[in-house]
């Protein structure tokens, strides 16, 4: 039997989802929770296997509420159940330490494989976010490849490389491009850190390699 | 006709000729007795000059000393003059003589001799040839006749100072007077003597006139200026100061101090250190403050000043000028105002525009979108607990109902997210952000480099929907007007605030004439932003110009 505890601030689906998983054998519902705050509190009270969980909730939002529970009840898993699919939520999601993600629009489907699947020890993401979270991954890498440190560099930092490397003070850089002597200070550091280089010489050099200057 | 002329004409040139020859034996019979004669004639021509000269003395307007003049001189027994005779004037036309002065002359002289231009009549040809012109008669050169013209001969003597023509004297003597050097000598002294009062009285009208000018104008912008003699602390001011401060000149002490009693008490300690400050840094002074009127009304004054100092360097005199800038003041404070009151009516426009949408957001998220899962949830639970005998129409209509609700769902979560980002809520704001550019990136195929530094804890909300209402607006300017492929987005949290920045690659304006199409459009978004900046006490800057992207940052302090 796997103890289950459901946190969501909306009654009418919360008891929507009330019956569905009554209707299982398997499950039993040892407690709800309408917030973040209630949840953490009676994880510690009813010690439950599986916690299913709404991202969206007053006081502690669900994402915070899973940080907490993770933090002091490892064992514990974590289901997301929330309307969001974009990849942002979901990587939110099992950063906060959640073990399943799942769509509340296929929640009658998916919930009972996704709560099985996390009591079995393993994780579960709804069909229809890994395709987004796939996608979007695959667009990133495909944009990968051309993106070398310089293509970091803003157009004013690939200016002020040049001018740097030209061998110009900080404040003729400055009066040139009609910016404070701080604000050029401020984006040769930028310059440096995108570069991963630390001093002038090293920037000149990097110049030099990429025909700034001759 | 003709032969009656030329014989009178004729006949008086003997009369001349008999005269001149009788003046020569009066003469070398006198000269007997030449040095009392001498004497006499000084002191009696003197008298007319001194006379004349005593006149300038007198407050007189030019016209009337100019009679008083003309009339002095006629009246001398000493000369065979004709009590008759004017002075003419250059006026305001070049070369041309005015009648300015007459005695005994006959009125329809008056109307024909009023203008003559130089070379033009007797008169005339003395002022242009500078010489004394005398004629015993009226000869040809005596181009203009009046009605009622009487015979006579007459001097003409220009009247001239340092080379300039100033005018010209008329004498009229009897018809067949002898020209007389003694009579030219003295007829040239009152010439001289008139020269100098004339271009005295022309000085004094100029400045008058000028004065007169330079105090209209004073009132028109209420200013005046003051001179501050500071060796003897004498303290100088025109007549509008006193107009201005609501003194009468009798009541002013005329000295530094008098003037400090008249500074509002508040203001004292700050105008004297500005004016100590002049002193030492030999610089000149500027400085507004308020003053004090009797009535104890308060205005606001600007005064500036620069120093004057003696040869060894040291200050002696300050002059200046004071200005009422009190409506000036009023109309900046009223502008001031109403300007501010728009900006915080603007923001909290926004502001409510903000909440009205995240209200609208969260219900349609909260209510209808639960409601619709609920609804989503039980449409399953009838699914799964239907009897296999379930005719398959009613199945379908099932499925269909199921798929609508999730279609609708959905639309409702997109609709929801463009009114309010609830990521920034639920994940914060660089989750929230990577989420939008991703959209953007993927929509309009704009690459976006998003770089976030020391932004792991989470903002206050105020600045988070700023900084990413700000990211929003700026990447919607980009896509409708830049033509970028890049933009690079900075967010980097200091020991002092925020900072973002906002950079592309696309075409940029030209800041200078940022009141292009494009500031119009952006304008309005812009301005949003900046007023939302500004009430978190924080600054945003565009820089750009032509071909060089644009650059827009933003500073929040926390």
């Amino acid at each position: 039997m796997i103890k289950l505890l459901l946190a969501e601030d909306h009654t009418i689906v919360r008891k929507g989802l009330r019956s569905l998983l009554d209707s299982e054998e398997a499950i039993e519902v040892v407690g709800e929770a309408e917030d973040g705050r209630e949840a953490v509190k009676k994880v510690e009270e009813l010690e439950p296997h599986v916690v299913v969980m709404d991202i969206s909730m007053p006081g502690l939002n669900g994402l915070e509420a899973t940080r907490q529970i993770k933090k002091r009840f490892p064992r514990v898993r974590v289901l997301i159940l929330s309307v969001h699919t974009d990849e942002e939520h979901v990587y939110q999601a099992l950063r906060a330490g959640a073990s399943g993600y799942v769509v509340k629009k296929s929640a009658p489907d998916e919930l009972f494989s996704a709560i099985n699947a996390l009591f079995r020890g393993d994780s579960y993401l709804s069909p229809a976010i890994s395709r987004e979270v796939i996608e979007a991954y695959i667009h990133r890498a495909e944009r990968m490849p051309k993106e070398d440190e310089y293509e970091l560099l803003t157009p004013r930092e690939r200016e002020i490389l040049q001018l740097i490397a030209e061998g110009r003070s900080t404040r003729q850089i400055g009066a040139l491009l009609h910016i404070s002597p701080k604000t050029v200070e401020t984006h040769r550091a930028h310059i440096m850190e995108k570069l991963n280089l630390h001093t002038t010489a090293e920037l000149t050099r990097y110049a030099i390699h990429k025909g700034l200057i001759p | 006709m003709e032969d009656e002329k030329k014989t009178r004409k004729q006949l008086l040139n003997e009369l001349v000729q008999l005269r001149k020859r009788v003046r020569e034996l009066e003469n070398s019979v006198q000269g007997k007795d030449g040095s009392e004669e001498a004497l006499r004639w000084y002191l009696d021509t003197q008298e007319v000059i001194n006379s004349i000269m005593e006149l300038s003395l007198k407050d007189l307007s030019l016209d009337v000393m100019l009679t008083q003049a003309i009339e002095r001189l006629v009246a001398i027994h000493r000369f065979a003059f004709e009590s008759m005779g004017g002075i003419f004037l250059v006026d305001d036309d070049p070369e041309t003589l005015v009648l300015k002065a007459s005695k005994h002359l006959p009125s329809s002289l008056h109307e024909s001799c009023t203008k003559i231009p130089f070379g033009t009549c007797v008169c005339g040809r003395a002022a242009l040839s500078r010489e004394i012109q005398f004629d015993s008669l009226i000869s040809d050169r005596h181009e203009i006749r009046y009605d009622g013209i009487t015979p006579h001969g007459h001097y003409c003597v220009p009247i001239e100072l340092r080379g300039e023509v100033l005018g010209v004297l008329l004498v009229y003597v009897k018809e067949g007077h002898i020209r007389d050097s003694r009579e030219e000598e003295f007829l040239r002294a009152v010439s001289h003597t008139l020269a100098g009062i004339i271009y005295r009285k022309k000085m004094e009208e100029t400045l008058r006139l000028s004065e007169t000018r330079l105090a209209e104008a004073q009132r028109i912008a209420h200013l005046g200026n003051w001179d501050w003699d500071i060796v003897n602390n004498r303290l100088w001011w025109s007549d509008e100061i006193y107009r201005i401060f609501g003194l009468k000149p009798r009541e002013f002490g005329a000295n530094y101090e008098a003037f400090l009693r008249s500074v509002h008490p508040d203001d004292v300690a700050f105008v004297e250190e500005k004016v100590n400050a002049a002193l030492r840094d030999k610089k000149p002074y500027s400085v507004s403050h308020r003053i004090v009127l009797p009535d104890g009304s308060e205005r606001f004054v600007h005064g500036q000043a620069r120093l004057i100092f003696n040869k060894d360097g040291k200050a002696i005199r300050m002059i200046g000028t004071v200005q009422d800038i009190t409506e000036l003041r009023k109309a900046e404070e009223a502008l001031h105002e109403s300007e501010s009151e728009l900006r915080h009516l603007y923001s909290r426009l926004i502001s409510a525009q903000e909440e009205e949408r995240k209200r609208i957001s969260m219900e349609l998220h909260d209510e209808m979108g639960q409601a619709l899962t609920s609804i989503l949830i039980n449409l399953s639970a009838i699914h799964k607990g239907m009897a296999s005998q379930t005719p398959p129409r009613v199945k379908e209509r099932l499925a269909e109902a199921r798929l609508q609700a999730e279609k609708t769902l959905d639309q409702m979560r997109d609709l929801s997210l463009r009114l309010w980002p609830s990521l920034l809520d639920d994940l914060g704001l660089v989750p929230a952000l990577r989420w939008y550019v991703n959209g953007y990136t993927r929509r309009l195929d704009i690459e976006v480099q998003l770089s976030t530094v020391g932004l792991e804890d989470r903002l206050s909300p105020e600045v988070e929907v700023v900084l990413y209402r700000i990211v929003q607006e700026a990447l919607t300017n980009i896509a409708k007007h830049a033509g970028a492929g890049r933009v690079w987005i900075r967010l980097e949290r200091t020991n002092k605030g925020v900072t973002a920045s906002i950079e592309d690659d696309g075409r940029g304006f030209d800041e200078k004439k940022a009141l292009g199409p494009r500031a119009a459009e952006a304008g309005v978004g812009i301005m949003g932003i900046r007023e939302r900046v500004a009430s978190l006490g924080g600054t945003l800057r565009i820089e750009s110009s032509p071909g060089h992207g644009t650059r827009l940052s933003v500073k929040i302090p926390l």
